[in-house]
């Protein structure tokens, strides 16, 4: 599952302290930090942050969101227009971003293993690189260690001006919680690998240490950067009889997007798609119907209060008709993690529309198909990140699924209003997208990269007769949001990214680390709408 | 004022079954509830079954709730069809039987009746549902199921009621790609 996407191949990066070396006053003692105070590290600073040299409240707002919590503006807008490849038939077109002229460096083509060089502006907050499959040229799936992957382009060995590593694909040892289970927090970037063979990216920093060092020095280290052209299946070749089917004829044209300066805020544009279907065929919903709709207006309304918690002014969503064709086969759209030409990705080909925010598909029905006769999910995403502003590949979507949306009235409340409820369903789908990973997988022995979200480990959280099961690949224990709603070691389930979604707990939670996250992703727009 | 506002007050915590409650279930709530609510992780079928006694009860509700995310319900009937039982099998033929279920669930409850009945119970089940049923949508979930369950039985009669209905053959084309799956086998 996208969200489940921990890749057996760890994914691997630079512990931090070879890059926070330099160190740094800190404060242990003395009066509390104010704002204006000199710092070098963000433990001078205490609550306040460490930016370019100075404590500091917040970072500057960005002029597309001086206020978070306003209504979204939705609209109608062009249906889409696309022909039936016909059932089950797979293409993946490569696509160009949408950003605007200067925005992209387009690198060309090139073979895994070669090292391209990129250009990091001064004032960078982050980077992305896309890498899109060329000419079928790479395996779409590999066997490591007995067990069948997709195949999924991730960059490797990505440099700073000055050699330092940033961010490697390559194995090697992570370090283990006091748990026993991989603990990342100590890195500058993680990727933990969507299965994508034909369309990957990534977003740099989006771990703790990284997302440090850039406020400290209010920008990523000026200059030509190099990252190596890569996938799984070129790292299968290197791995000797643990890993079957790797190749090196993978070749990719790679883009890299920069984005900065670093703000406090910033202003999300929507694409949703409507595949419903009523009994005699007709859209159970249109495009005009739903922009005009109180029901969904409160949803969204809702999505801009969740995403309002990371700094997030939710500005325009725009509703997109599918075609019929489209419409009828995908109204109950099967997910298929074993293959990548399931329904799902199929359907997310169709996200035609040309802006840089994320495409949410709105369904009536998702099913995940790895289990007859399928099971029904709340939503999913195509990839983590998704390919903010490259729409149109197999990767190119988040989906959920909805059913009737009557409005409501009053405060934000998910435990009172259904619609609110998906509001949260679908913030969190758009949080995948925007590059957060599930706080506490079910399994409580999995858990994002950052220092600020709480953990719920199966080892420590779970009953004590169900410890035997932790870890156990064939009868996993669930960490279900009633195990995971304590205070300190135990607790988690109130935030936005945990696992799963309990009414009774869950507060659509938004750490400060996990706001700094979705804030760098290149979807989010820092200038105003033209 | 206090006793005639008591009733209200006990609908409105009757709303949805998965919102927290002061009856002493709410341990079995806050499982299910939690297991129901798994975003986009499917949950195996032995941690519906360890749910323990009472559950059974609680999932019937919460599948029925009108009140609930259809997916929700959905989710309850998964669990409802991994634990088996007289219970599971009344709430899947009530709701699968409903046009007025919302159909997500309608659905949902016609594909865990492929779980729960005999291969000749499903055939004397939903092959009439595929046939008369008045919403082409659950004529279509009737027919994935007897093509998945039964498809040596049934996959005549599919391909016989998508070739006499071309509304009903667009949607049964995944009922049609399984029996022609099995027909190769």
């Amino acid at each position: 599952m996208p969200s489940l996407r921990r890749a057996p191949i760890p994914a691997l990066v630079l512990l931090a302290s070879l890059s926070l070396s330099c160190g740094g006053s800190t404060k242990s003692s003395g009066p509390e930090p104010q704002p204006g105070d000199p710092c070098t590290s963000q433990a001078a600073c205490g609550q306040l942050l460490c930016f370019e040299g100075s404590c500091v409240t917040a970072l500057p707002a960005a002029p597309s969101c001086p206020a978070t919590g306003g209504a979204p503006t939705l609209v109608a807008g062009a249906a889409v227009v696309a022909t039936d490849p016909g059932v089950g038939v797979c293409s993946h077109p490569i696509v160009d971003p949408v950003f605007p002229a200067g925005a992209v460096q387009a690198l060309g083509e090139h073979p895994v293993g070669e090292q391209v060089t990129f250009t990091v502006p001064a004032g960078t907050w982050s980077i992305t690189l896309y890498e899109q499959e060329v000419d079928d040229s790479a395996p779409d799936a590999i066997t490591y260690l007995g067990t069948a992957l997709p195949n999924a382009a991730v960059p490797q060995e990505v440099r700073t001006p000055s050699g330092e590593l940033f961010y490697d694909d390559t194995p090697g040892v992570v370090p283990l919680d006091s748990d026993g289970y991989p603990d990342f927090t100590g890195f500058l970037s993680v990727h933990f690998g969507s299965p994508t063979p034909w369309t990957g990216v990534a977003t740099f920093p989006n771990a703790p240490a990284g997302l440090e060092l850039v406020r400290l020095a209010g920008e990523l280290p000026e200059g030509d950067w190099t990252m190596r052209v890569n996938d799984w299946a070129y790292e299968c070749t290197s791995l000797g009889d643990a890993c079957v089917g790797g190749s090196s004829g993978g070749h990719y044209r790679v883009h890299v997007v920069t984005v900065g300066p670093p703000a406090s805020t910033g202003a999300l544009d929507l694409d949703v798609y409507l595949a419903t279907s009523g009994p005699s065929g007709d859209p159970r919903i249109t495009a005009a119907e739903a922009a005009a709709s109180p029901g969904l207006a409160r949803l969204f309304q809702g999505v801009a209060t969740v995403l309002g918690r990371a700094g997030l002014c939710l500005g325009t969503v725009t509703f997109h008709d599918l075609p019929d064709w489209a419409r009828l086969r995908f109204e109950s759209t099967l997910y298929d993690p074993s293959t990548l030409c399931d329904e799902m990705h199929q359907m997310f080909q169709l996200s035609t529309a040309s802006g840089r925010g994320p495409s949410l598909f709105m369904v009536d029905e998702l099913l995940a198909t790895d289990s007859q006769p399928g099971q029904t999910l709340l939503g999913v995403d195509g990839s983590i990140p998704g390919p903010s502003g490259l729409p149109g590949t197999p990767a190119s979507g988040a989906v959920m699924s909805f059913g009737s949306v009557p409005a409501c009235s009053g405060e934000f409340s998910p435990r009172s209003c259904r619609a609110d409820e998906l509001a949260v369903i679908a913030s969190h789908e758009l949080g995948h997208w925007l590059g957060l990973f599930h706080t506490t997988e079910g399994t409580g022995t999995e858990f994002d990269p950052l220092t600020d979200t709480p953990r719920c480990s199966c080892a420590g959280c779970s009953l004590l007769t169900d410890r035997g099961r932790c870890g156990d690949p064939t009868d996993p224990m669930r960490m279900t949001p009633g195990l995971c709603n304590g205070v300190g070691s135990c607790s988690g389930a109130a935030n936005l990214m945990f696992w799963a979604y309990d009414p009774g707990v869950s507060q659509a939670a938004i750490t400060p680390q996990q706001a700094e996250v979705v804030r760098l992703n290149p979807a989010v727009r820092a200038e105003p709408a033209p | 004022m206090i006793v005639s506002l008591a009733p209200l007050l006990a609908g409105a915590l009757a709303a949805s079954p998965c919102l927290p409650r002061a009856d002493g279930r709410e341990a079995l709530r806050s499982n299910v509830c939690g297991l129901a609510g798994a975003y986009d992780t499917p949950v195996p079928d032995r941690a519906w079954r360890d749910l323990g006694p009472g559950a059974d009860a609680f999932l019937a509700e919460l599948a029925g709730s009108p009140d609930d995310l259809e997916a929700r319900r959905a989710r309850a009937l998964e669990g409802l069809a991994a634990r088996g039982g007289p219970m599971a099998e009344r709430t899947h033929r009530a709701l699968a039987a409903s046009a007025q279920t919302p159909i997500a669930v309608r659905r949902g409850a016609i594909r865990g009746l492929g779980r729960l009945l005999t291969r000749a119970e499903l055939s004397r089940t939903l092959r009439p549902l595929m046939s008369s049923a008045s919403d082409p949508r659950a004529r279509a979930a009737a027919a994935e199921t007897l093509a998945l369950h039964d498809p040596t039985g049934s996959c005549g009669i599919v391909r016989a009621r998508a070739a006499a209905d071309p509304s009903d053959a667009v949607r049964m084309e995944s009922a049609l790609s399984t029996c022609r799956a099995a027909a190769e086998r």
